[in-house]
């Protein structure tokens, strides 16, 4: 007997079971459901699809309406139908016009594209009376017959209408033909007609829309009532038995399940969708296999989902099993990394550390070493002092030659230097200075003297504040204190040329100032001479008028003095007496002196003044052939009161040729010698002036007989401001005046002079450019 | 001066092209089948190309430098003029006149005389007999007691086709040659004679505006017109218009300026490269 309680457990596990089983009807019947949903949904979306290529096909093949409403609004049909009413013929202008309109269509047929190639792949106009007006198409494509456009031609619709060239059987020559009455003046004249291939449309509209939909699940294609217009390379390879597809006649608007058979015969289950383009004879149907669509049997499910959920079950025990055996090794292996990571870290921390501390002391090595620093740390009480090598090299030394005694630093510093030095470390270490800093020199091995910056500090120091220990650097500062040094050469050297610079700029002013001041006295004794010439010029008229007159009456009064004997004696007596009286006798006499020399004094007077102009010559200012003689002359008489209570003048005046210079200037240079000369003589001595050629050269001399020029101030009578006349009496500018104007002149000037003896300026200046 | 030739204008460094805008040979706009050639003249000869715009009454003595007077096939000579140019190219037809004063280059384009009237007119087109003699005597004896327009010292001087044997009101303008059509629009008179070139242009223009009648010369030729003296220059046209109807340039210009000119002169242009 079953217990009762094992009973209940069996029912309990047949409830269990028959739960399960509902459950997995349930699931079967939803899924069959759900199969059914996804077929209508596939079936739906092939309509859609369908119907979506179609209506753009459509559209496409309505815009092809409006393509010929162009062509017959063309101005050539227009023209041609126009000439043609006037009666033109063809060889006489008519022609011309067939022409224009063949040109034309055949433009218009290059000009539409579909994709890359001419959609229209031919246009035709042909008249009334059948005649080919036209007829444009791509080369190598046969004449259209007449016959054959007949068929295209409706002379009373006046609307676009479509046929279909079927062209050779599966040759994808299949054509869209088009035509379109032409109307001239509201009468039928003539067709167009046009030609579309049905494989571009099929690959453009069907195909290449269609190429996620020519899949090897469905096929789109294009046909009319007699024949697909695709060839079996247009659909791939489609599971659709293209070689068996129904007569195109067959197939009808909507949705139709028909069986097909494949290469092998076997029987394809098949939905189609057809779609008719509206207005044209075409047709678009879309076909696709049931077969991937049926429902699998219930006991096929179950067997199926059973399986299935024993293979689940097998599945989870070996996974939970596993998943232990993995979670307590992959516990183990946790441990262990963890314990492996911590001992990672520490070791990273310690490389870090390691890696801190040497980057650390490489850091600081080059710090030092980069900063060529030298250091020294001093231990107070017993004067031992540690070098480093960069102190020792510093000075020339290896670190080994040097004694670790404060004694060795001590007798490296420069004795000129160590007072200094040892006050401010003094300081320091009495705690009066934060920092013991000092400039000093130290020997080098080789014996040099170098500059070094010595810094340091106090470092440690007992509990009473005596210093224990001192540490510090060494800076080679040697080439800093040399560009000190040189840079205060260089300052000083600058404050004496910019101190030169002005004295030189206070002699040019002042140059310009002189030469300006003699420019004027130069124009206003020039003025003065022109002033004074005028009136001269009467006056000595006059005086050699009043010579004449003089003569004529002393001649007179001769005569009549002879005449006197025939007068009575008492009037002769009275006469004479009258003569004695007013000293007439004296009178005649003196009166031709008195006139000679008021003739000479204004013949002096104009020679003056025409000297006066000649050494001015205001007006000449350019370099010209000069005569020096004259220049020698004119400027004698200018100067002869400086001249003739201190010296005699003797002229040597040469046979000489014209010089080429400024007169002018040669004139001032000529009165600056000869005032020169006579300021130096004391009392009275002579001033020579000789001139004379030596070759193409004049040359002038001016000499004097005064008390000369002592050696050492001889180097410098040109110099500016340089005079041995008291002051007050020259600017010290005369003969560097005269240095510039000859030098200008394109000359030289020299002296010499023998103290107490005199002195002798020479000249020398080129001979005139006409005299070469 | 004299038009140049060739050494001439190799040492001038310059190709002086006397043109008249005419037709589609000398637009008016900087192009035109002459210009294009005569451009491309001068590069053949290495020179600069340069326009020189002239007139019908004075384009022969532009060239020449001499003033001629034309009467009927026979030309003479009145009066000196200073030359401007060196090349007449400007669909400038081939007359027995004008071949005693300058030298014609090979035929460039064909060309004939037609009668053109208005659309209005009463005056039918002729029917063609297929003989060219028939059509012209046909053509001229509807011109009787009507105005026809024409132009002196051009391809449509009357003297030329003996108009005033007609017994049309022949009126001599003094405009352009491409003003012919329009002044028949306008109503200057009821026919006009055109050549062919200008003829076909018109009809394009003016479509319903203009018939053509018919035919009142034999089939002419247009060419490039030189100097008598410039012997070389003509040579060396004549060469270089041989290498542009090999390599296809004259034909494309032909095209370019005058597309139906090949299919209404098929004869003319048979065999030219395209």
């Amino acid at each position: 007997m079953i217990p009762v309680k094992r009973l209940r457990l069996r029912g309990a596990l047949f409830l269990i079971n028959l739960l399960l089983l509902g459950y997995l009807g349930f699931l079967l019947l939803n899924l069959y459901s759900s199969h059914e949903r996804i077929h209508n949904a596939a079936v739906e979306q092939l309509q859609h699809n369908t119907e979506k290529r179609a209506l753009v096909l459509e559209s496409f093949l309505l815009d092809r309406t409006e393509d010929l409403i162009d062509l017959s609004e063309k101005q050539q049909l227009l023209a041609y139908f126009e000439n043609l009413s006037l009666g033109m013929s063809l060889e006489y202008g008519l022609g011309a016009s067939v022409n224009d309109l063949r040109a034309s269509l055949d433009r218009y047929r290059l000009r539409k594209k579909l994709g890359s190639s001419p959609l229209y792949k031919r246009i035709v106009f042909v008249d009334a009376e059948n005649n080919v007006l036209a007829d444009v198409h791509a080369d190598g494509s046969n004449k259209v017959k007449i016959a054959t456009l007949r068929r295209y031609i409706s002379r009373r619709s006046q609307i676009v209408r479509y046929h279909i060239d079927h062209g050779e059987p599966r040759s994808g020559q299949a054509q869209l033909v088009l035509s379109y009455p032409y109307l001239f003046k509201e009468r039928y004249a003539g067709s167009l007609i046009v030609w579309i291939s049905l494989a571009d449309l099929y690959d453009r509209f069907v195909r290449a829309d269609g190429a996620k939909n020519n899949t090897r699940d469905s096929i789109s294609l294009l046909h009319d009532n007699e024949a697909y217009f695709c060839t079996a390379s247009n659909v791939g390879h489609s599971r659709i038995p293209f070689g068996s597809l129904p007569e195109p006649s067959l197939l009808k608007r909507d949705r139709q399940v028909m069986t097909l058979h494949d290469e092998d015969n076997r029987a394809v289950s098949v939905l189609s969708a057809s779609i008719p383009l509206t207005g044209t004879p075409l047709m678009l149907t879309s076909f696709i296999p049931l077969e991937r669509n049926q429902l699998a049997s219930p006991l096929q499910l179950v067997l199926t989902t059973g399986a299935i959920g024993l293979l689940i079950l097998a599945g989870t025990v070996v996974l939970i099993r596993t998943d232990m055996n993995s979670r307590l090794i992959e516990t183990r292996l946790d441990e262990a990394r963890i314990r492996e990571e911590a001992m990672a870290d520490q070791n990273r921390m310690l490389y870090a550390t390691t890696v801190e501390l040497k980057e650390s002391k490489e850091k600081l090595t080059l710090a030092l070493e980069g900063a060529d620093l030298g250091l020294w740390s001093w231990h107070i009480p017993s004067g031992k002092v540690d070098f480093n090598e960069q102190w020792a090299a510093m000075l020339g030394y290896q670190l080994s030659e040097l004694d670790s005694d404060v004694s060795a630093w001590e007798s490296l510093v420069h004795p000129d230097d160590m007072l200094h030095v040892q006050q401010v470390l003094k300081l320091h270490l009495a705690g009066n200075s934060a920092l013991y800093e000092t400039e000093h020199r130290c020997r080098t091995k080789s014996g040099e003297w170098l500059w070094i910056l010595d810094r340091g500090r106090v470092v440690e120091r007992d509990s009473a504040g005596a210093p224990i220990r001192m540490a510090g650097t060494h800076l080679d500062i040697n080439d800093r204190k040399l560009a000190e040094e040189r840079l205060l050469q260089l300052n000083n050297d600058l404050e004496q040329r910019v101190q030169e610079e002005v004295t030189k700029n206070r002699q040019k002013d002042a140059f310009m100032l002189q030469q300006d001041k003699m420019a004027s006295i130069g124009q206003l004794a020039a003025g003065v001479a022109h002033e004074i010439n005028n009136p001269m010029g009467f006056i000595i008229s006059n005086l050699g008028t009043l010579t004449k007159y003089t003569q004529a009456l002393t001649t007179y009064i001769e005569s009549y003095e002879q005449q006197l004997t025939v007068l009575p004696v008492e009037e002769q007596q009275r006469l004479e007496a009258l003569k004695k009286q007013l000293d007439v006798g004296f009178i005649v006499s003196d009166i031709s002196a008195l006139l000679s020399e008021s003739q000479e004094g204004a013949d002096r007077v104009k020679q003056i003044v025409l000297d006066l102009k000649d050494f001015t010559r205001a007006d000449e200012v350019t370099v010209k052939d000069t005569d020096l003689n004259q220049c020698v002359r004119s400027t004698i008489n200018i100067v002869r009161n400086e001249l003739k209570y201190v010296a005699q003048l003797d002229l040597q005046l040469g046979d000489i040729p014209p010089v080429l210079c400024n007169p002018q200037q040669i004139n001032q240079v000529i009165t600056n010698l000869l005032v020169n000369a006579a300021h130096a003589i004391d009392g009275h001595g002579s001033i020579t002036v000789v001139t004379r050629q030596e070759g193409q050269k004049v040359v002038l001399t001016v000499a004097d007989t005064g008390k000369g020029i002592e050696p050492e101030l001889i180097k410098r009578i040109f110099e500016p401001f340089f005079t041995t006349k008291p002051v007050g009496q020259g600017t010290g500018l005369g003969l560097t005046i005269s240095y510039d104007m000859v030098k200008r002149n394109g000359g030289e000037i020299s002296v010499e002079s023998e103290l107490g003896k005199g002195t002798i300026f020479t000249v020398t200046l080129p001979v005139g450019e006409g005299e070469r | 001066m004299t038009a140049g030739d060739l050494d001439d204008i190799k040492t001038r460094g310059v190709l002086r092209h006397l043109g008249i805008p005419y037709a589609n040979f000398v637009t008016g706009s900087g192009d035109g089948f002459e210009v294009e050639m005569t451009q491309k003249f001068a590069e053949f000869l290495g020179v600069k190309y340069q326009f020189v715009k002239t007139e019908w009454g004075t384009v022969v003595q532009d060239l020449t430098g001499k003033v001629v007077k034309s009467k009927g096939s026979d030309v003479e000579v009145i009066g000196e003029a200073p030359v401007k140019g060196d090349i007449i190219a400007n669909g400038f037809t081939v007359l027995p006149w004008r071949e005693k004063i300058v030298n014609f280059s090979v035929p460039t384009f064909p060309s004939q005389i037609w009668l053109i009237a208005r659309a209005d007119s009463k005056v039918r087109p002729i029917k063609p007999s297929l003989k060219i003699e028939k059509d012209i005597a046909a053509t001229k004896a509807l011109m009787k007691n009507r105005s026809v327009l024409s132009m002196e010292n051009t391809c449509l001087d009357p003297r030329l086709y003996n108009l005033s044997e007609t017994g049309a009101k022949v009126i001599c303008t003094k405009g352009q040659l491409n003003e012919m059509a329009p002044a028949l629009i306008k109503g200057d008179a009821e026919m006009t004679i055109l050549d062919v070139p200008d003829a076909l242009i018109a009809l394009q223009k003016w479509p319903g505006k203009l018939k053509i009648i018919g035919p009142v010369s034999d089939k002419q030729k247009m060419a490039p017109a030189f100097a008598k003296e410039s012997r070389e220059l003509l040579a060396a046209y004549n060469r270089f218009l041989e290498k542009t109807r090999k390599d296809g340039t004259y034909m494309r210009l032909i095209n370019k300026y005058y597309p139906t000119a090949y299919s209404f002169f098929p004869d003319f242009f048979k065999g030219l490269k395209q």
